[in-house]
């Protein structure tokens, strides 16, 4: 299972409201999956919970088998290194790198993903080839400064580093957001293709209806989580 | 890619205030330095106002302003020494060579300083520097004086320049204006209280004054520079005595009995015992500069950590994208203290560098012109020291906005400026 969650219970903080509330919540490995909802939702603390930068207070969270709950946060750190990709809605790179670079940096933190980016070639090859898998000539583009790019490239950019290093689980926040739908529509096709030719679970976090008829696997969050209806109500 | 090239691009990234925060950091340092360095040469290049010397006798008074008048030329004797007393020693079996000083009249505020030729052969400064003639010859003639190089710079004088003599320390009202001097020679610069001083024979000055007084004016009763000359003159008195021992085992012998001797109440100093006692006494100023180019030196770190901070908040950002490839708050931590200690490094390497040059160009300069003595170009191992321990107060520094940065990473989390 990529994705396993029992009974879970999250407050930001000790003794605040319940924000995210879920009794079952399961994701087999390599589906591809759109949890929508609006804001308020409970989307942010979900991608918090499942990056392992947030543990909820009670309950069960198991990403790729492994119990986040009974990992120190330095641990969860580490494993989100090894085991996640991550994809922001935008200004996902850092400026003062360069797009192969940016790729490359996802495996800075991570012996893991070094080592399964040599096996894939090594870390600077497997970059350009997920660049051009992206669509994205490394000739041309992996030297360029990332603010000479659009926001559709730096969006790929972002997916490319996401998969370096062959993560488990990628996990994506409104990632289609901030492009056009003809963008959206080849992001969506080539970042699902590649997670699929890599065996990687993707998770895409976004209440952008027009990814509807991409997914055939969706959740709502205000099915999923029922401390959000109870906070929609009280609203 | 690992955190020390991160860190490198990410103030590569910035390089304008990178680049004005190691500029302040370097020149701070430079400050440090310079002054370490030149208290340093200036310590020696006053202990080296005088060298060679064994002992200076003058009448019994406080050793320092025994120093101060027969060396510096500063302040006056509160007695003068009887010739007698001079010769007794001068012709001891242990003592090498002598050079009388008598002082007491001065020119347009320069003093006048009577002496011996011997002053121009065993005279020594700055180690084994002897005295040197930029031009002419010493005095030789009863009205022949040999200036100092700043003297002759100051008031023009060349060889052949004909002066006055004013009787006690100027104002000009009582001059031995009928006695004219001529410069027979001019010393070379040597950064001492030498090139201050007029020098002439102790005969002249016994000249000028056997005639000189308001009375013995009146009565008309005066006598002419051949006159003069003619006379032989022997000095009654002198101010102190440079002592070169012919060994130095006997310095405290002699020392001793210079203080016990029965004619006269007279004292010994050793110069550089004595040099030691005075400068201990500027040192507090020596500290106080010292203090102050440290405080411009934290100024610095402060700067710095302004620099450091004040970035932070545009960088919640990069610092999200950090976290989410793995980054933990100690790895966000360690980047800002890497940042810190690269500039750090930069501004210290910068400064010694930059003091190292300033001393190369100009040691030869000041040592000219100041008589202060530049003698270390090659920066020293304390000065690695120094910078050594620059880059770790800087990481130190680093660590206030490193900590301020891994807990807004950790409160931020993955999600910023949504």
């Amino acid at each position: 299972m990529a994705v396993r969650i029992n009974n879970l219970h999250f407050c930001w903080s000790v003794g605040g409201p319940v924000v995210l509330n879920i009794s079952n919540l399961s994701i087999e490995d390599g589906a591809q999956v759109l949890v929508t909802g609006p804001s308020g939702s409970g989307k942010t603390s979900l991608l918090n919970i499942l990056s392992g930068i947030a543990v909820p207070d009670t309950g069960e969270v198991g990403i790729l088998g492994a119990d986040m709950r009974a990992m120190s946060a330095s641990a969860r750190d580490s494993f989100r290194a090894d085991h996640i990709g991550v994809i922001f809605q935008m200004f996902n790179l850092i400026p003062y790198l360069s797009v192969t670079e940016n790729v490359m940096l996802a495996c800075t933190f991570s012996k893991m993903r070094r080592d399964r980016a040599d096996k894939a070639g090594g870390v600077r090859e497997q970059a350009n080839d997920l660049l051009a898998a992206l669509g994205l000539a490394p000739e041309t583009f992996g030297s360029r400064r990332v603010d000479a790019l659009s926001i559709g490239q730096q969006q790929r950019v972002a997916a490319a580093r996401a998969l370096i290093g062959n993560p488990g689980l990628v996990i994506a926040d409104e990632p289609t957001s901030a492009l056009d739908s003809a963008n959206r529509r080849v992001f969506i096709d080539l970042v699902s293709g590649a997670c699929r030719d890599l065996g990687a679970t993707l998770i895409i976090v976004s209440h952008d209806e027009a990814l509807f008829p991409f997914f055939d696997n969706r959740f709502d969050m205000a099915q999923l989580n029922s401390a959000a209806s109870v906070t929609a109500h009280i609203a | 890619m690992n955190l020390g090239t991160l860190s490198l691009r990410s103030l590569l990234s910035r390089r304008w205030t990178v680049l004005l925060t190691v500029f302040s950091i370097a020149v701070s340092v430079l400050l440090v330095l310079g002054v370490d360095r030149l208290r340093n040469d200036a310590r020696s290049s006053f202990a080296n106002t005088v060298s060679g010397t064994d002992l200076i006798v003058g009448a019994r008074t406080g050793s320092v302003q025994l120093l101060l008048y027969s060396v510096f030329r500063i302040g006056n004797a509160t007695n003068n020494i009887s010739w007698k007393s001079y010769i007794d020693f001068a012709s001891d079996r242990r003592v090498a060579w002598t050079i009388p000083l008598a002082l007491g009249d001065s020119h347009r505020g320069y003093r006048v300083l009577g002496t011996t030729p011997d002053y121009f052969t065993h005279y020594r400064y700055a180690g084994e520097r002897p005295l040197r003639l930029a031009a002419g010859v010493p005095f030789s003639d009863l009205f022949d004086v040999v200036v100092g190089a700043e003297v002759a710079t100051a008031l023009g004088y060349g060889v052949g320049s004909d002066l006055v003599i004013e009787h006690g320390l100027g104002g000009g009202i009582n001059k031995h204006d009928k006695l004219p001097f001529s410069v027979s020679g001019i010393l070379a610069p040597t950064g001492t209280p030498v090139d201050r001083t007029i020098h002439v024979s102790l005969a002249a000055l016994e000249a000028i004054h056997i005639d000189f007084g308001p009375a013995k004016r009146a009565a008309g009763r005066e006598l002419d520079a051949d006159a003069l000359r003619a006379l032989e003159l022997k000095p009654r008195s002198i101010t102190a005595y440079m002592i070169g021992l012919r060994s130095k085992t006997s310095i405290f012998s002699v020392q001793r009995d210079v203080g016990n001797y029965r004619g006269e109440s007279l004292m010994a100093i050793l110069p550089g015992v004595a040099m030691h006692e005075l400068w201990s006494t500027v040192s507090v100023a020596e500290t106080a500069l010292r203090a102050v180019s440290v405080c411009v030196l934290v100024s610095a770190f402060l700067g710095m950590m302004t620099m450091l901070l004040a970035g932070l908040n545009e960088r919640r950002r990069e610092m999200a994208i950090l976290r989410a490839v793995g980054a933990g708050p100690r790895h966000i931590a360690l980047l800002l203290v890497l940042e810190a200690s690269v500039l750090s490094a930069a501004g210290a390497g910068l400064g010694l560098a930059g003091v190292t040059l300033l001393y190369a160009l100009f040691a030869d300069w000041i040592g000219a012109a100041y008589g202060l003595f530049l003698t270390r170009i090659i920066p020293a191992p304390t000065e690695w020291l120094l910078v050594a321990g620059v880059v770790i107060g800087g990481a130190i520094a680093g660590l206030v906005p490193a900590v301020r940065a891994a807990r807004q990473s950790l409160a931020d989390g993955l999600i910023v400026g949504k």
